[in-house]
Formats: C-alpha cells, structure tokens, sequence
C-alpha cells in the first residue's frame, strides 16, 4: 500500500512569544516565527518554495511568502476547519516533498486571537452559503459558541460513560502541573489546585473556564522537507511517520449534533485508525501524545479513540499521573492549549517535535513516535511523528 | 415572509437561507416543524438538503413533526453573554418521535432540571420579527 510513511521529516520549528497582546501585526507574527523556523533547520527564505495554513488564519500564504522575501512559490494550499485543520497543513506539506511539488514548505499559525478577534465570541452569519445556512439553522437557538456545542457532545459523552467533572478537573490540572515547569507557557509556575477548578466560573455547562483553551496572540511555525535533505540539515528530523484528515459523514462545523453518535471519539478514532494503518504502527509504539485540547475534557476520548485504553475506560486509565510525565502515556507536556497557549494546535506540533528531538523542558524519556491531534468535534486531523 | 437569497447580508430582519432552507423557516411561519421526506425511499431528514443521502433522489415532500421528542444531550450557555437570549441559557439536542434530530432552546424548566431524557415538545414563537420555535417540558 502507497503511504506518506517517512517520507517526509519536520526540520524546523519558530515560534514568537506567546502572550495576550502581542502589540505587532499577525503578519509581524507569522514573519518571525517562519524565519525562526526556516533559521531552525539551517535554511534561508530564498529555499521556500511551498507554504501551507489551515482557515481561521488571517494572512494569506502570498503575502508572508511575499513578506519574508520568498522567490518562486510552487505550492500553496490551505486545509478547512480551522483548529480541526491543525495537522492538515502538516499532511499537505508532507504530500507535496514525497511527490516532487515542492522542497520546502513552511506551515504556519499567526494570530492576535486574544486582542483583536476572539473565537469564544457568539457566532452570526450572513450571506446564505451552504455552510453559514446550516451554521444559522443551529445558532439561531443560542448555541453560538464552540464551547456550546463541544459540550453538548462531552454531556453525551459523560452519560454514556459514566464519567463525571472529576476527570475533567485532573486533565486541568495535569496540563497545568506540565505549564508549571515550562517558561513559555502563560501559566508558568502558577499550580491549579481542586479548590482552584471548582472555583472556575462555569462557561457551557459542563464546561467551566478551566476547561476551556486560552485565548493567545502568538505565532508558531514548522519546515518540512524530504525525509534525505532533513538528514543533510542541522536538527535531529522529526520524521512524518504518518498524517490523516478525518470526517465522517455528518460531521461538519458541530453539526454531528444531528448525526448517531455525537461524542468526540467518532472523528479522532477514524485519524487514529488511518495513521496506525499507514505507519503499521499501533497504540504499543507511541510513547507520548499531543491531544488537541481546545476544551481539556477532549482529551478523555482522545485517548480511547487511540487505544491506549478502552472506551469509556479514560476517567480510570487518567488517575496516579498517567497523563502526566512519568505516567503512563503523558499527554501535552507544554501544558497544552490550557496551560501554554492557544496558538490553534500549531504549539502542540512544535511541542512534539521537542520531545523527537529530546529538548523539551518536560521531556518523556525514550520517545520514539509521539501522537498528534488537531481539534475535535469537527472535521480533524492528526500525525504520528518519530524519530529517524 | 423575506429570506436572505442573494450576496447581501441577511440582517436581523430575514433568515440566512437559501433554496433549501426556506421551505423550513416558511413552516416555522406557520406553526409547523417541517421534516423532508424522500419521495422515493421515505428517509426522513434533518437538517435539509437538496437529496437523499441514503437513495440520491431529488423528489422530497416536507411533513410536519409531531413536535414531540426526548433531550437527546444539552448544555447550559452561562458566557459570553448571548445576542438574542438571557442567560443562563439551556439548549438541547431533541431526538424527535420520528427519529430525527432538531436542535433548540430548551424554556419553561428550572435549567438544573434539564436533563437527558427529559420528554419535550415544539412551540412557536418569535425571534424579532422572524419565526422561531423552542422546547418546552411534555
């Protein structure tokens, strides 16, 4: 069977600080975290010749293409879905090196999510698109928010699975207890007690404020290249051991609210499903995971959608520190897009490149392939990236 | 009844439809909870689509929901605060007596005793100036 199985490597990575008022254009940001990138794996904006996003981003693949002063651009493509488009550009970028398309393609996340746009803000539509029709039909009854909508599919998943705000209060505090010792994360050294999670203000029930991802300004970027010029360049690859999208049918901007099963296991299980089969890979061989967590309780079904447990089984495979470095499969050890910052996924791939590499400040011992995922409740995405 | 049917925005005074959504919000209009019903195979269909995902046929009759149904999932909407609702707001996902799904706000119910499984039925009522149903306790 054809596959993307190593084909392709991430040899950079950039980043801008993150912060809640970045005070520069979200093309400043997407400038300098791309150079810092292309400056990571010892390359120069003249080598770029293909770039990818994913929606949601403000700035167009020309104009920082442009920006960075880019020669020949070859491919440019950009995926849907905004956070469940995460991966995407990943997939994309790889696709493009394995075929030929392109030799190096720049992926980015640049926004001012914090002091200008805000996605936790009511959603209203306008022109009748097949998409913003359908948006209309559901938010006209005041489910407005992503929140609303990705807890009315964790209420589910909380009837069917007995699991109670007790496993959403220990994912909160293990992304934090991994915030705490990391100093780019907005919640460095600032522990999250039980008393802290409880006394969180309530958002959409069951979600409460700590459940719910940071709104951040910040700029996150990665390169990738064929899997032999990685190996010529100056960091350790992190090879694309495999990467998928995922949408079953009925699933859309959370209109799986119509559809059988609504839990958030659904779209992440087909991605799981798909990058075990292409990497020939299964749940024993990843030592660490990246969950997206733009609501932290997501991550309960991550885990089951990737086999470490059964499902239904993550508020009981999650006690004694198993999420937690040292634990039995340590997830976010940034802190997650709770604890570090909400740069809409791109900061848990930069983050799993650190852990290939082994310069993470909460590096997993051993790791060899590390999980991905990108937004759940959505049409999603995800990777599996390893060592060389 | 004016529908948002071209490239302008549709504002507060019309609905953001189009060809296959209007025959829904005119139901709305008058008092009925419409459901698509295949012509060819009798699949019912929620929400509306030009053709039948299970036989491809583009021949569709809407029919009226008994308006009765069961809180299939639900949340609570505390923050930010809403356009067109108080909060705290309650809305539910509703599995209708035919089997079909309709999302909607969930009034009349102390929101702490809004639950699953919790039986319900449509009523009308409206939104501004345009048609609108919700739940209320069966």
């Amino acid at each position: 069977m054809a596959s993307l199985k190593d084909k392709a490597a991430i040899a950079g990575i950039g980043a801008t600080e993150f912060s809640k008022n970045s005070g520069r254009s979200e093309l400043q940001l997407a400038t300098e975290s791309v150079t810092a990138a292309l400056a990571d794996a010892g390359l120069k904006p003249s080598d770029v010749d293909g770039i990818s996003t994913y929606t949601m981003d403000n700035n167009g693949e020309l104009d920082v293409f442009r920006a960075i002063g880019g020669r020949d651009l070859k491919f440019f493509a950009r995926a849907h879905y905004g956070g469940g488009g995460a991966c995407a550009p990943i997939m994309l970028g790889a696709m493009a090196v394995a075929t030929g398309q392109a030799k190096v393609v720049v992926c980015y996340r640049a926004m001012n999510e914090r002091s200008e746009y805000r996605f936790g803000a009511p959603i209203q539509m306008s022109v009748p698109t097949t998409e913003n029709a359908l948006w209309h039909y559901m938010l006209i009854h005041g489910a407005q928010t992503a929140a609303a909508y990705i807890a009315m599919c964790m209420r589910r998943y909380m009837h069917e699975t007995g699991t109670t705000t007790d496993a959403f209060a220990e994912v909160a505090m293990s992304a934090r207890f991994h915030a705490n010792t990391n100093p780019n994360a907005f919640f460095y050294n600032r522990p999250l007690t039980m008393d802290d999670y409880l006394a969180s203000r309530m958002i959409a029930d069951p979600f409460r404020k700590l459940d719910c991802c940071q709104e951040s300004d910040g700029s996150v970027a990665v390169v990738i290249v064929s899997a032999e010029h990685a190996r010529n360049l100056r960091q350790k690859p992190a090879m694309i051991r495999a990467a998928a999208q995922g949408a079953p049918v009925g699933t859309g901007n959370f209109t799986q609210v119509f559809r059988g099963d609504i839990t958030p296991f659904v779209e992440t299980n087909l991605v799981a499903r798909q990058l075990y089969e292409t990497s020939g890979l299964g749940p024993k061989d990843i030592q660490a995971s990246i969950f997206y967590d733009h609501f932290g309780p997501t991550v309960l079904p991550s885990l089951e959608a990737f086999g470490f447990c059964k499902r239904g089984e993550a508020k009981d495979f999650i006690k004694n520190g198993n999420i937690r470095v040292g634990g039995a499969m340590p997830v976010n050890m940034n802190g997650g897009q709770t604890g570090e910052a909400y740069i809409h996924g791109m900061n848990g791939i930069a983050e799993a490149v650190r852990q290939i590499r082994g310069t993470a400040v909460n590096q997993v011992k051993g790791v060899h392939n590390i999980a991905v995922t990108a937004g759940s409740c959505v049409p999603t995405s995800g990777l599996i990236l390893g060592a060389a | 009844m004016s529908y948002n049917s071209g490239a302008s925005d549709s504002g507060p005074d019309a609905h953001c439809s189009n060809k296959d959504y209007n025959f829904f919000y005119d139901g709305l209009s008058e008092g009925k909870l419409l459901i698509q019903k295949c012509d060819s195979c009798g699949e019912l269909r929620t929400p509306p689509g030009p053709m039948c995902p299970k036989c491809n046929s583009l021949k569709w009759t809407a029919v009226p929901a008994k308006g009765t149904g069961k809180v299939y999932s639900y949340t609570i909407h505390h923050y930010p605060p809403l356009p067109n609702y108080e909060t705290p707001h309650p809305v539910a996902v509703v599995e209708m007596a035919e089997g079909v799904r309709f999302l909607g706000a969930v009034f009349d119910i102390p929101v702490d005793k809004v639950a699953i499984g919790l039986p319900v039925k449509a009523v009308f009522s409206k939104m501004g100036k345009l048609p609108m149903f919700h739940f209320v306790p069966a």
